[in-house]
């Protein structure tokens, strides 16, 4: 004979709450996953905006701008207290190629700074175009360092300024040399454009 | 109790239940009598709630059995002529305890071996879903097993064999 037994369905709640629980976990993940693309996204932008600055800063030679922008003015003269404050400049702009480029060169420079200094704070010692002609004798071979270094396609923009720097006689007073001081500082700076314009691609 | 019995519900009653695993839900399934003629489709289960089991086939009777128009079998001579004995319209439906048929999963069958076509024309039928009380149980039982007294009392009511697998051994 027959039988047939029933029983109490399983209740379906714990199989809701677990859907639910699981589709909340999804959801929770999914939506982690694009917050997370979403900060990536701002972090790389970030990243990327703070490389773009870095870069636009290490590119920005300020003062081998701010030199040039002195020497450039031909209504200047040539005289002591201009020679000392052009060779300031060009110090200050030698001293920014040599440190984005990570090039020690302080020995030269720091020499170069004392003679600038003795330049401007004694302007009327008679010394001056030797003292001029020493502290461009050590700012070349500085540019020279820097050049050699990393840009031998200026070698003859690097002799340009040597050959202005010997052009200077220390038997001369200054202001009877204007031209040769400022030929100087005008080949100083033309290297120091060059070596401006080609940083990035040091060879 | 009740003078309906609510121990006894039909299947679609409980919503929290359903048919033990490993057991058929006959619901629609053909009922043969002793000589195989088919006396009615099964429409419904009736359980009991304590006990978890089956206790009933309600099955919806052919409309041969109606219009043999047999008055209801009783084994109390008071319900002789009683109006409220007679099958009214409408009641088509009666009850067959689960130990007295047999299952053919095969064939989706429902067959018995103790009740003849002419008995279940002359067992007193309820209507469709209708509240199943201890007397209408009572009354069924007897016509079944004509002679045979039938009271009782909760569930041990369904202790007996009729309500059993192995009814034969208990008769």
């Amino acid at each position: 004979m027959a039988e047939i037994k029933i029983k109490k369905k399983a209740p379906i709640w714990p199989w809701i709450l677990g859907a639910l629980v699981v589709g909340l976990i999804v959801y929770l993940l999914v939506s982690n996953d694009a917050v997370d693309d979403r900060d990536n996204i701002r972090v790389d932008a970030t990243e990327e905006a703070t490389v773009a600055s870095s870069f636009q800063e290490e590119r920005n030679f300020t003062d081998i701008d701010e030199y040039n922008a002195f020497v450039a003015d031909e209504n200047m003269d040539v005289t002591h207290e201009y020679s000392g404050n052009a060779l300031s400049k060009l110090i200050d702009a030698t001293w920014d190629a040599a440190d984005k480029l990570n090039i020690d060169v302080s020995a030269e420079l720091s020499r170069a700074e004392d003679l600038s200094e003795e330049i401007t704070t004694d302007p009327r010692s008679t010394e001056h175009a030797d003292k001029i002609k020493e502290a461009g004798q050590h700012i070349a071979q500085a540019l020279k360092t820097i050049q050699s270094a990393n840009y031998p396609d200026l070698n003859s923009q690097y002799m340009e300024v040597e050959t202005a720097v010997s052009n200077i006689k220390t038997d001369t007073p200054t202001l009877e040399q204007k031209d040769h001081v400022r030929t100087f500082f005008n080949k100083a700076g033309n290297l120091l454009t060059s070596i401006q314009n080609n940083y990035g691609q040091a060879q | 109790m009740d003078k309906h019995n609510k121990n006894l519900y039909y299947l679609h009653e409980l919503p929290d239940y359903t048919v033990e695993d490993g057991y058929p839900d006959v619901r629609g399934w053909k009922v043969h009598d002793k000589s195989q003629r088919i006396i009615g489709t099964v429409d419904n289960l009736l359980v009991n709630k304590n006990t978890e089991r089956v206790v009933y086939l309600d099955v919806e009777v052919d409309s041969a059995i109606i219009q043999a128009n047999h008055q209801p079998y009783s084994s109390s001579a008071e319900n002789d002529g009683v109006h409220e004995f007679l099958n009214k319209d409408g009641e088509n439906h009666l009850i067959i305890p689960i130990g007295m048929v047999n299952l053919d999963e095969d064939s989706q069958t429902v067959f018995t071996d103790k009740i003849d076509y002419t008995t279940f024309a002359e067992t007193k039928r309820k209507g469709k879903e209708s509240p199943i009380d201890r007397e209408y149980e009572e009354w069924v039982l007897g016509s079944y097993n004509r002679g045979e007294e039938y009271t009782g009392e909760d569930d041990d009511f369904y202790d007996r064999g009729e309500f059993r697998r192995n009814m034969d051994t208990d008769l």
